[in-house]
């Protein structure tokens, strides 16, 4: 089985493992600060109580103010250094102090800065105990009997502390072993949803040219997953099917390779035979060298054809052209091949019809429809190109000639590549003529349209868009 | 020996004839599927060089024509189509070799040869009958030892004779092999390559080897 891929899984663990990490010590601290916050002041509750305690238990008797606590009040008092501790001052001189204090005298000293609470009168502090042990004092200035006191009371925090310690060891034990086992769970949960990606990327890779036809299987996927592989088979499709067409062409281009190259092979073999005369050499020679031009001219072909199949031409590099221009460099070029196999070519082109387009991809395009109109007709016939705005804007190049016709079951065949119809099978031609044509029209916006009668010849109407006629001004100024 | 040529790229099927009739085979041409099925099925022929690509009749069906009426002429293929699943086609159907374009001829012409003896029941290209002996690669013949010169006809009509050795041969057979199906015939000239060939092959020697069967034709035999 192959890993997981450890980028997705790291990064999802590192995040999610800090994420948890730093929302559970978020926690903590808030329920630790809350946990503290409670102690202190229910013990604060306490000391407030007590202080009204206290107030109700001064009295004046006799013209003397004292404090009276009842037994209940005063037991938790007379054990030295029991935790809870009071001490009344009347002025600046000690009314009563409580046994457990010990020292009558002891100075709180505040740990932290004292809080307010409930008005100025009463004052909370942090601070030591007489037994060194940490407590919550409280000052409460109180007025009565027309002088003022200063009750000071105090209570040990050590329960409250102990809670809050135990509470601390508790989060400092869970929190790591918590972020501890929801990483591991986290690394799990990851490599088991990763396993599906890790299959599918297997099945993958086992896919080549070779076994193509494969697809992956969608049926027993998640869901997620479904929708990824089925768009992977849909370029499988694709690419199945180019590579098909590439391959039938390489077929058949190797094909039509062999037979010229078989024609040189024994050509030279049947020269060889024998000693012959110099005038049977030069025979042969010749026929190599009309070989060695069709293979040429097949190679270049079927270069055209890949390079606008891989669609290495770019539609950039258009500019406007006068189809004049491509009609008179159609009818110039084939003219040695019209007048030798008696052909009459005639162009009638308005001289402002403009296709925008490059040059010699056009030029190929007619000259190719032209020399095919020449080349597939009968001696003294005619080619006649007529190139002419249509009311949709596009413009037709029509090219029809008096040649042998096209039977309707070849008319959509002479556009596939190699295929000969069977009166053009031992031509010198490569096969690809038509197909380039179509190629190079197609990539210009265009199409091309056959009609034709066999016996009667042919009309192949190459149709493109049209550029507007005040583009031509433009270029003038 | 007769060789029908089935190939439509018409430059290379005359080339064939060329080369193959340069080394003493007579050739006749087709240069589509239905010429070519109708004069393999009308002719006798000692082997068919056979393009599987034609127009209007494909060469496996031609093949599969011949080979289910009983034909077993030899049939050597040759196509520009050389993958293994072809070749396998091509000889499951009845084809005796297969050769790739572009070949070499004279490896052609050797497979050829060796089909050809092969279909006759021999394995060398050594053909002796009593003490004539016939190289059908060095196209020689010597009897006793002594080496007899020909002329091309000559040949072909002694070496016809030597590999139906035992068997009485027509006239109309003999012209059949040793002329193409387009070829005027009078019969009157197998008769004359006869004559000559008894001056050369039997005269002078106890024994004659060929001899003629009254109203059947002719037979080569060593002397009992």
């Amino acid at each position: 089985m192959i890993r997981p891929t450890p980028a997705i899984a790291a990064r999802l663990l590192i995040w999610q493992v800090s994420g948890v990490t730093v929302i559970l010590l978020a926690l903590g601290l808030f329920f630790y600060g809350e946990l503290s916050q409670i102690v202190v002041s229910s013990v604060d509750r306490t000391l407030h109580a007590k202080a009204q305690i206290f107030t109700g238990l001064l009295h004046e008797e006799h013209g003397k103010v004292e404090l009276e606590l009842s037994d209940i009040i005063a037991g938790e008092y007379v054990i030295p250094r029991s935790g809870h501790y009071y001490r009344v001052l009347m002025g600046s001189a000690l009314l009563a102090a409580s046994p457990s204090l010990a020292d009558e005298n002891f100075p709180f000293v505040p740990t932290n800065t004292s809080t307010d609470s409930g008005g100025s009168a009463e004052k909370y502090a942090n601070s030591i105990g007489p037994a060194g042990e940490s407590v919550r004092v409280l000052h409460y200035h109180y007025r009565a009997f027309g002088t003022t006191f200063e009750i000071t009371l105090a209570e040990k925090l050590t329960e409250g502390l102990a809670i809050v310690a135990t509470f601390r060891n508790f989060l400092l034990i869970t929190l790591p072993l918590g972020i501890l086992v929801l990483g591991i769970a986290t690394w799990w949960i990851i490599r088991t949803s990763l396993i599906p990606l890790a299959q599918f990327s297997a099945t993958i890779e086992t896919i080549t040219h070779r076994n193509m036809d494969e697809r992956l299987n969608t049926d027993r996927m998640a869901r997620e997953l479904t929708c990824v592989a089925s768009s992977f088979n849909d370029m499988l499709d694709r690419l199945h099917q180019v590579f098909e067409s590439q391959k039938r062409l390489v077929s058949d281009a190797s094909h039509e390779l062999k037979t010229p190259l078989s024609v040189i092979t024994t050509q030279c073999d049947v020269i060889l035979q024998k000693e012959r005369s110099p005038l049977e050499y030069v025979d042969a020679i010749r026929s190599i060298r009309l070989e060695t031009r069709k293979i040429t001219q097949l190679v270049n072909d079927l270069l055209s054809l890949a390079r606008l199949d891989a669609g290495l031409v770019a539609a950039t590099g258009f500019s406007p052209i006068f189809v004049q221009d491509l009609a008179t460099h159609a009818v110039r070029l084939t003219a040695p091949l019209a007048a030798q196999l008696d052909i009459r070519v005639t162009a009638i082109v308005d001289e402002t019809l403009q296709v925008s387009g490059v040059r010699s991809s056009l030029e190929e395009a007619l000259l190719n429809v032209v020399e095919n109109g020449i080349r597939y007709n009968h001696k003294g016939g005619e080619v006649s190109l007529i190139a002419s705005l249509k009311e949709n804007g596009q413009i037709a190049i029509e090219v029809t000639d008096t040649g042998i016709g096209i039977r309707s079951e070849d008319r959509e065949k002479i556009f596939e590549r190699f295929y000969r119809t069977a009166s053009a099978r031992n031509s010198d031609g490569s096969g690809l003529g038509l197909s380039i044509v179509k190629a190079i029209i197609a990539w210009h916006g265009g199409c091309v349209v056959l009609d034709s009668e066999p016996g009667n010849g042919s009309k192949f109407t190459l149709i493109l868009p049209a550029v507007a006629q005040d583009s031509r001004v433009n270029q003038v100024l | 020996m007769k060789i029908l040529v089935i190939e439509d790229e018409q430059r290379l099927a005359r080339l064939l004839k060329q080369g193959l009739e340069e080394q003493g085979f007579v050739v006749d041409l087709a240069y589509d599927g239905s010429d070519g099925q109708f004069q393999a099925e009308q002719y006798p022929y000692d082997a068919i060089l056979l393009d599987l690509m034609l127009p209007e009749v494909d060469g496996l069906a031609i093949l599969k024509g011949l080979r289910e009426k009983g034909n077993d002429v030899p049939v050597l293929i040759i196509t520009a189509r050389g993958d293994v699943e072809d070749r396998i086609k091509g000889l499951n159907f009845g084809a005796d070799d297969y050769l790739a374009k572009p070949f070499n001829l004279d490896e052609l012409i050797a497979r050829l040869r060796a089909l050809i003896r092969r279909s006759r029941g021999k394995s060398s290209p050594l053909v002796t009958v009593g003490d004539l002996v016939i190289d059908s690669n060095a196209r020689t013949v010597a009897r006793a030892g002594t080496v007899i010169l020909l002329s091309a006809r000559e040949y072909d009509l002694l070496h016809y004779l030597a590999l139906s050795a035992g068997k009485v041969v027509s006239r109309t057979e003999l012209i059949e092999h040793i002329f193409t199906s387009d070829y005027e015939w009078d019969s009157n000239v197998i008769e004359v390559y006869i004559s000559h060939l008894r001056t050369k092959i039997d005269k002078g020697y106890s024994s004659a080897l060929i001899r003629t069967v009254r109203g059947a034709g002719y037979l080569l035999r060593a002397a009992p």
